[in-house]
């Protein structure tokens, strides 16, 4: 019987898909640890969607291999698929069914009939926030009340694996709240793997990240690596003055490594980026005040988002 | 108590889940409301009228095998292109609307996913369009002509006339795994049809005994008790053989479908 091997409930070895001559996704290698919130990020047409349906057996692939749980995705679908819950990016059902026959329906795939199956529905309801929506034909659903439908069906066999195809995109500010709420709630018992392009929400709530370009792999790692950055710490110090008296002060400085300046509003904002972060730390907001003509109005540690280093690495990859 | 997850496994997997959703969209719907009013105005209602105007022509047998004769080829004709019309978007329809995709992500399989709609829409459809049409059109035909046809007789037409509707909805069902438009599934559907019956006079002998298409003329004739032309088990065993076949490629074609 197979198990979940080192931890890992994804893992795709080369994994490969073409149609035609166009290829697109390559030799994709990805790890998927049990329990975490995985966000598979890329651009529009970067792939994660062809990776998903591979996945789920939707779709063959062209070479490699994506195991999950240890069975293989194509050989033992019906193995996989009776551990995981799926989300679709547009997600459609049956128009003439209510939400808690969709929910019956989903849930009748994994389990018997009865008593307890409805009483599954009721939770889930309760759960996504439908149940005073149950009874009535999902034609009528708004797409914040269809993505929820869609996390209850998912979710509705207690899958192993949760597997969200851009699930906030399509959704309004408050549909998103909502969506990324629930997600916080399954976490706890569930494995999470989601691809969207909405950074914000990747950095809300995933512990690991992937990033796909142009069916390439170009970074894996927990979110917390990725927003180190390059190693390198960036202060941001907003000043008025003259604009080139700060570069004066600090042109010696051993541990300064670049300067970037830039006016805003009358003001000189220059990104400092330093070699050695103690040291900068004691000793560079007073090495520029020790020029009398120079105020400072902000200064502090640049925080890396999320959007810059996926910027940086679609464009990085783009260049090259 | 807790939730007690499902026994059945291999090709069966969800079968039984998914035959339930296709009744259920005939059967916890309007449809079958729908279909039973068209199909007993269509076909009923249009046997009425011929009976009322046969009434009192000639004798009441005569005009009974005259009523049947209609009913077994143009009540026939009529069911038939509505049973291509309903196969047309079974699995064209799920397919471009995503729940196709969306079902297949459970635990069942492809199999089934046919089957349960080849099963569904045979039961439902053939109870709709042809059962139920001829238990009314018996009763016309005791209530207009005080007589109706042997039963035996009647009952053995209308299952071998269901049997050439089911070779449609296999035919049409098969193509749907094929085609990714509904347009597609019924031209070929209705042309096989046509060709049959237009312009049989063009086809090889052998092609016109073991298709379907001598079955309705059969199927009318075996009501009356009128001799009938031909051996008709040798069409009838064929057309199931190859209902049969055309489930089996649908299956094949449909099992290496992408999404």
């Amino acid at each position: 019987m197979p198990c979940v091997d080192e931890g890992f409930v994804i893992r795709t070895r080369g994994l490969e898909k073409s149609y035609g001559p166009a290829t697109v996704l390559h030799g994709l290698d990805l790890e998927v640890r049990r329990n975490s919130i995985f966000g598979f990020l890329g651009p529009n047409g970067a792939g994660k969607t062809t990776t998903i349906k591979l996945l789920l057996g939707l779709a063959r692939p062209t070479s490699g291999t994506a195991t999950l749980f240890g069975f293989d995705s194509e050989r033992d679908t019906l193995e996989v698929r009776r551990r995981i819950g799926y989300l679709a990016q547009d997600p459609r059902y049956y128009d003439y069914m209510s939400a808690r026959e969709t929910l019956r329906f989903t849930a009748a795939f994994f389990f018997e009939t009865g008593s307890e199956l409805d009483r599954q529905v009721d939770a889930t309801l309760e759960m996504v926030g439908l149940s005073d929506r149950a009874d009535r034909p999902i034609a009528g659903f708004s797409g914040g009340e269809r993505q929820r439908l869609g996390i209850g069906q998912a979710q509705i066999s207690k899958p192993e694996l949760l597997i969200l195809d851009e699930p906030a995109a399509s959704l309004d500010p408050m549909g998103r709240r909502d969506v990324l709420e629930i997600m916080g709630r399954l976490r706890s018992h569930t494995t999470i793997f989601y691809s969207t392009h909405i950074l914000e929400d990747v950095q809300r709530v995933s512990d690991t990240v992937a990033i796909l370009d142009k069916g390439r792999l170009i970074a894996q790692a927990p979110i917390r690596e990725l927003l180190a950055g390059t190693g390198r710490t960036t202060y941001v110090v907003r000043a008025s003055g003259p604009p080139e008296a700060v570069g004066r002060r600090l042109s010696g400085v051993p541990w300064v490594v670049s300067i970037d300046e830039r006016t805003s509003d009358d003001d000189v904002v220059l990104d400092i980026a330093v070699s050695d972060d103690a040291a900068a730390e004691a000793l560079l907001l007073r090495t520029i005040l020790g020029d009398e003509q120079i105020r400072v109005l902000e200064f502090g540690r640049r925080r890396y988002q999320l959007e810059d280093v996926f910027m940086g690495m679609i464009e990085g990859v783009s260049s090259r | 108590m807790s939730l007690e997850p499902t026994k059945v496994a291999g090709w069966a997997t969800g079968f039984r889940n998914l035959l339930d959703k296709e009744l259920g969209s005939w059967w916890r719907t309007r449809r079958w409301l729908v279909h039973l009013i068209l199909w007993q105005v269509v076909i009923a209602g249009f046997i009425l009228l011929i009976s009322l105007e046969q009434r009192g022509n000639g004798s009441s047998k005569g005009a009974v095998e005259e009523v049947l004769q209609v009913f077994f080829q143009a009540g026939g004709f009529f069911s038939l292109v509505g049973a291509i019309l309903v196969t047309q978007g079974a699995i064209v329809g799920e397919r471009k609307s995503g729940t196709a995709a969306w079902v297949l992500t459970k635990p069942t399989t492809r199999a089934s996913f046919v089957l349960s709609k080849f099963v569904g829409i045979t039961a439902s459809f053939l109870l709709l369009s042809l059962v139920l049409p001829a238990a009314s059109v018996y009763l016309i035909c005791q209530i207009v002509f005080g007589q109706v046809p042997p039963l035996a007789g009647f009952t053995e037409a209308l299952g071998i006339l269901a049997l050439h509707q089911v070779f449609y909805v296999a035919f049409a069902l098969m193509l749907g795994a094929f085609f990714r438009a509904r347009g597609p599934v019924a031209g070929v559907s209705l042309g096989f049809w046509l060709a049959g019956n237009i312009v049989p006079n063009y086809l090889p002998k052998w092609l016109m005994l073991v298709m379907p298409w001598p079955l309705a003329r059969a199927a009318a004739s075996i009501a009356v008790w009128q001799p009938v032309p031909m051996k008709v088990w040798i069409p009838s065993a064929s057309t199931a053989v190859l209902a049969g076949i055309w489930i089996l490629i649908a299956l094949w074609r449909f099992e290496r479908e992408e999404f």
